[in-house]
């Protein structure tokens, strides 16, 4: 596996073997090793319920409760408070290679903020990227739509791959959506066993 | 006085909804676009979606004789005309859906310049063809307007829609029924020769000559769709078409996607709608809303 550059990320992009959309500044979003994506218009804002924790139980679907949508236009803000965390997507939409792998991480300036993300994308992942935004810092940090807040690492990988072989959880997203940990098979499992105990 | 409550409670309704921030902006900028080609100042446009049904109505400008009653009670003056559009909450994001508005954008048009009104007066005072009573023969020429009107943007999915909604409606005091609406969009879509779309279309070009009733979409040529990638919209007549790709995709869901049910297909379409649409909007936006 080995990372691409930006000859062969141009090259990747002119040929549409990747595709990214809208980019806005090509020169300013590409860069030696990574390209720059940008904070999307949608949110799932973290915020306190009646429920006093998220239960990540086997289908409870209680865990969108704990989440408020709201949207923005481009430009405008949105702020994080301390210790919050927000569900975004990228405004870019993104579709992998099949041979294609991607890290997803904040540009330094925003990780010098408080804010870090640490994603993967698997190999021909559609959609655009989920950003999952917690704010480390002891004060709110105001962000605006349309920023450039993370970066994309790209890595080719070895065999071509086949995302669409597979059922997804998340296919063509184009905004932020509620984990669905929730769906997770093996949580049956384990409450029947923790059933079983009683 | 029922009616200046009604104002106050509906005014109140559609400010906190268009400050919930869950607009589908996606939607009003396709509106905001056919408004920029039919009237010069843009109305304030607020949004709720709590409606029932989608609407789009001039609000000040329907308020007729309360309007000075409320500046008066209320010092206030209205500088601008406010648009309220609503959405049923279901469907805010269901852009396949939001076709509809296309309709209802006609009525606000309408009456804008009182094309079905002047109409009417020549059918039934000059021509005196008194075959239906004056207000039937005005609201069947303002519903044959809104259907030529969306049409306009949205081509035969307006039809698809009638078909949908209300495929064995007869004719009504207030509507022409199904079958003849369909013929005057299809009359006009194609062209052919059409007493109701003549009327219409002449009826708009003495209102302003610069206005008339054609075709104003375009296809986007792509088959991104497949791909799992929104389309390329590279103009506002592209914009418009987009609706016209989306449907034949999900209307030949099993030949695009036949790994999906039926639920994910719909999903995938309608994302890939929102965000062709989303991607042309924030271009615009990025490109002319700045100043150096």
């Amino acid at each position: 596996m080995s990372i691409l550059t930006r000859e062969k990320l141009q090259k990747a992009l002119d040929s549409k073997h990747l595709v990214i959309d809208p980019i806005l500044d090509m020169e300013k979003q590409l860069g030696e090793m990574a390209i720059d994506l940008r904070l999307g218009i949608d949110f799932l804002i973290t915020s306190y319920t009646r429920n006093p924790f998220i239960d990540v139980d086997y289908k409870v679907k209680k865990i969108e409760g704990h989440f408020k949508k709201t949207r923005r236009q481009l430009g405008d803000q949105i702020i994080l408070y301390p210790g919050q965390t927000v569900l975004a997507s990228t405004l870019e939409y993104v579709k992998l290679p099949g041979n294609m792998y991607c890290e997803l991480k904040t540009r330094s300036s925003y990780n010098r903020l408080g804010i870090s993300l640490s994603t993967i994308v698997q190999p021909g992942y559609t959609g655009c990227f989920s950003l999952e935004l917690t704010n480390n810092n002891l004060s709110a940090i105001k962000l605006t739509t349309g920023a450039r807040i993370v970066q994309a690492l790209f890595y080719s990988t070895d065999t071509d791959l086949n995302y669409h072989h597979t059922a997804r959880k998340y296919l063509c997203q184009v905004r932020p959506m509620v984990s669905k940990a929730d769906t997770d098979i093996e949580l049956s499992r384990l409450k029947d066993i923790r059933h079983s105990r009683r | 006085m029922w009616e200046y409550i009604e104002f106050l409670q509906e005014s109140i309704r559609y400010l906190e909804d268009s400050t919930l921030n869950i607009t589908p902006y996606e939607t009003i900028f396709c509106l905001e676009k056919v408004l920029e080609e039919w009237v010069d100042d843009l109305p304030v446009i607020v949004t709720s979606m709590k409606s029932n049904n989608y609407n789009f109505r001039g609000t000040l400008s329907n308020l007729g004789p309360l309007i000075e009653m409320i500046k008066e009670d209320c010092e206030v003056t209205f500088d601008e005309e406010l648009v309220q559009i609503g959405i049923p909450q279901l469907e805010v994001y269901n852009y396949l859906y939001n076709i509809v508005i296309y309709h209802e954008v006609g009525h606000y048009i309408d009456q804008y310049y009182n094309i079905t009104g002047e109409v009417a007066a020549q059918v039934y005072h000059v021509e005196e063809d008194h075959s239906k009573s004056e207000l039937k023969t005005e609201h069947h020429y303002m519903e044959h307007f809104c259907d030529i009107f969306a049409a306009q943007y949205v081509g035969p999915l307006i039809s698809d829609y009638l078909k949908y909604k209300a495929s064995d409606a007869v004719d009504s005091d207030t509507h022409p029924s199904t079958t003849s609406r369909i013929q005057v969009v299809d009359d006009f879509l194609a062209g052919r020769a059409n007493e109701i779309v003549r009327r219409l279309t002449e009826a708009t070009e003495r209102e302003d000559p610069n206005l008339s009733l054609r075709i104003r979409y375009k296809i986007p040529k792509s088959d991104n769709f497949c791909e799992y990638v929104p389309l390329e919209v590279s103009c506002t007549e592209e914009l418009h078409g987009v609706y016209q790709t989306a449907w034949d995709v999900w209307k030949h869901r099993n030949q695009y996607y036949p790994k999906l049910a039926d639920d994910q297909a719909f999903e995938v379409v309608n994302n890939l709608t929102g965000k062709s649409i989303a991607n042309f909007m924030i271009r615009q936006k990025w490109e002319h809303e700045y100043t150096d």
